[in-house]
């Protein structure tokens, strides 16, 4: 595996009417998957929104295979090769699975990613093609949103919260899935609350507490340091989250 | 018994005028929020030119045509030189677009003066039916209007339920953003649906000057019209725009046969009992 860097991002900082949301962020992705940590609220939503280009910057640069995209519109940042899966999924409601991929399918036959693929990962989906987006079960309703992200046969995939939610079983269909599109060479951004599941999924974790990327270390380290965990993510089973994180 | 058949077919027919009119402007705010307040002047301009088309060439075909083209090139011009420029600030749209219908009623008023206009009928629509089903007669062009807005509205389902830009527009009804994160530019759809919207509202200009007549002051009338059929319909709803304007063209018919003094509280009645009633309209979906 190489370590160029795919996503390179230098001091960004993001303002939402009067309140600061994120101060002088620097993190760089390659082509191994970065789990993003945090709780609720600590700004991962927002740092996704302003990849995506769906907030304004108020500093600091993102650069994207090379090319500054600062200034880009969200869609000539998802033309240039970033694919997003946003938190809550956001599937339209007025449309079916199967229209859902046919908006995103790719025009070209030699793509990785085509419909008919998509439906051989995900016999489920091709059942429910002619089923309305709002009449999926939260599972489905990632694994479409997943989908619709893949069909665009992104550099890189941007995976906000995508365990939010689901079932035991469904989440370990999502990580594997995430595992699997990291070894095909996909670059993965995979936001999470749910630490296990980032642990599963990558090898890299950074942690985000009130806008400020914090530290950057392996999974594994994490994962055996049950002291940091408290420290960062200090809730006791069973403490609600108590803020939504909005931006959008 | 025929008297009642005569007032209810002109309330179709009035309804079929306000749906064409009110299709547009329903389209236009389902997918943007922009409440188009130049949508009366759209389909002014749409009467206008078509007059002048069929002044000049005689063809009527030409002239609907003609009439929607200008309209709809109007309000891709609008939506791309003006409002879009403010997208996302419904508020400031809404007021620009007032701006807008008074910057082009004067100019209107300017070129064709104050006069009352009505386009000429070629033979074929000029004169009346006889209807055997109900046994009376009736003039061929409220007939022709009545199947227009029924043809308008099957096209306008189909392009909205079965194709590829109907499935973007859908998807943009739900959540623009979304969509823009998928890369489609959104504001080249929002130009292409403000004409589509102009091009339903200018050839219901047409229609309007033919079965009616236009001068200045009708854009006013159809903009108030649009207003209480997608009240009463619902939002962002083509559905919702049909039985709204049913509703409002019946109401307003039978109001002038059956009480001529009260006849105009009667679609304002409706209004507000939907209002109460169902806030988002008959067919609107409530925000989520």
């Amino acid at each position: 595996m190489g370590t160029d860097a795919i996503l390179e991002i230098r001091d960004l900082d993001v303002t939402l009417g009067s309140s600061q949301i994120l101060h002088g962020i620097s993190e760089t992705i390659d082509d191994r998957p970065l789990g993003l940590l945090g709780r609720n609220g600590m700004g991962k939503t927002t740092l996704c929104a302003a990849i995506m280009g769906l907030v304004p910057v108020s500093g600091g640069r993102i650069v994207f295979c090379g090319k500054d995209i600062t200034t880009f519109t969200p869609e000539a940042r998802v033309q240039a090769g970033i694919g997003y899966v946003p938190q809550g999924r956001r599937i339209f409601r007025s449309l079916s699975v199967h229209e859902h991929l046919q908006l995103v399918a790719p025009s070209n036959g030699s793509a990785s990613w085509t419909i008919e693929r998509i439906y051989e990962t995900f016999p489920r989906l091709a059942e429910r093609r002619k089923n309305l987006g709002d009449r999926l079960s939260g599972g489905e309703q990632q694994m479409l949103a997943i989908s619709r992200a893949m069909l665009l046969n992104p550099t890189l995939l941007v995976l906000d919260e995508p365990t939010e939610g689901l079932a035991p079983a469904i989440v370990s269909d999502v990580i594997d899935l995430i595992c699997q599109l990291s070894d095909d060479g996909m670059a993965i951004l995979l936001v999470e609350q749910n630490i296990h599941a980032a642990f599963a999924a990558t090898k890299r974790v950074s942690v985000m507490v009130n806008g400020v990327m914090v530290q950057s270390l392996a999974a594994g380290e994490l994962e055996a340091d049950a002291a940091l965990q408290r420290k960062y993510f200090g809730l006791e089973p069973g403490q609600a989250a108590e803020e939504e994180e909005s931006c959008l | 018994m025929t008297f009642f058949l005569v007032v209810t077919l002109n309330g179709l027919t009035l309804a079929a005028l306000y749906f064409l009119a009110a299709s547009g402007f329903t389209l236009i705010f389902g997918l943007m929020r922009t409440v188009n307040m130049a949508h009366g002047a759209l389909i002014l301009l749409g009467g206008y030119v078509g007059y002048q088309i069929v002044d000049t060439t005689g063809i009527w075909t030409l002239g609907v045509l003609g009439g929607g083209l200008a309209s709809a090139f109007a309000g891709g011009l609008v939506q791309a030189g003006i409002l879009g420029r403010i997208q996302g600030d419904e508020l400031r749209q809404t007021l620009a677009s007032i701006a807008v219908s008074i910057v082009m009623a004067d100019l209107m008023l300017w070129h064709w003066g104050g006069l009352t206009y009505q386009v000429e009928l070629p033979e074929a629509l000029a004169g009346g039916q006889f209807i055997p089903l109900l046994g009376i007669g009736y003039a061929t062009i409220r007939i022709l209007l009545i199947l227009l807005a029924i043809v308008l509205g099957v096209l306008l389902w189909l392009l909205i339920a079965k194709t590829r830009l109907g499935a973007i527009i859908r998807a943009g009804v739900d959540d623009r953003t979304m969509l823009r994160a998928l890369g489609f530019n959104v504001a080249r759809i929002f130009v292409l649906v403000f004409a589509l919207g102009g091009a339903l509202a200018g050839m219901a200009g047409v229609v309007a000057a033919s079965a009616l007549s236009i001068a200045p002051g009708t854009d006013l009338q159809f903009l108030l019209s649009s207003l209480v059929v997608v009240i009463v319909g619902g939002m962002g709803s083509i559905g919702g725009a049909a039985l709204g304007a049913i509703l409002i063209g019946l109401a307003e018919q039978y109001g002038l046969a059956y009480a001529p003094t009260y006849g105009v509280v009667f679609s304002f009645a409706i209004m507000v009992l939907v209002l109460a009633v169902r806030p988002q309209g008959l067919m609107g979906r409530s925000e989520a």
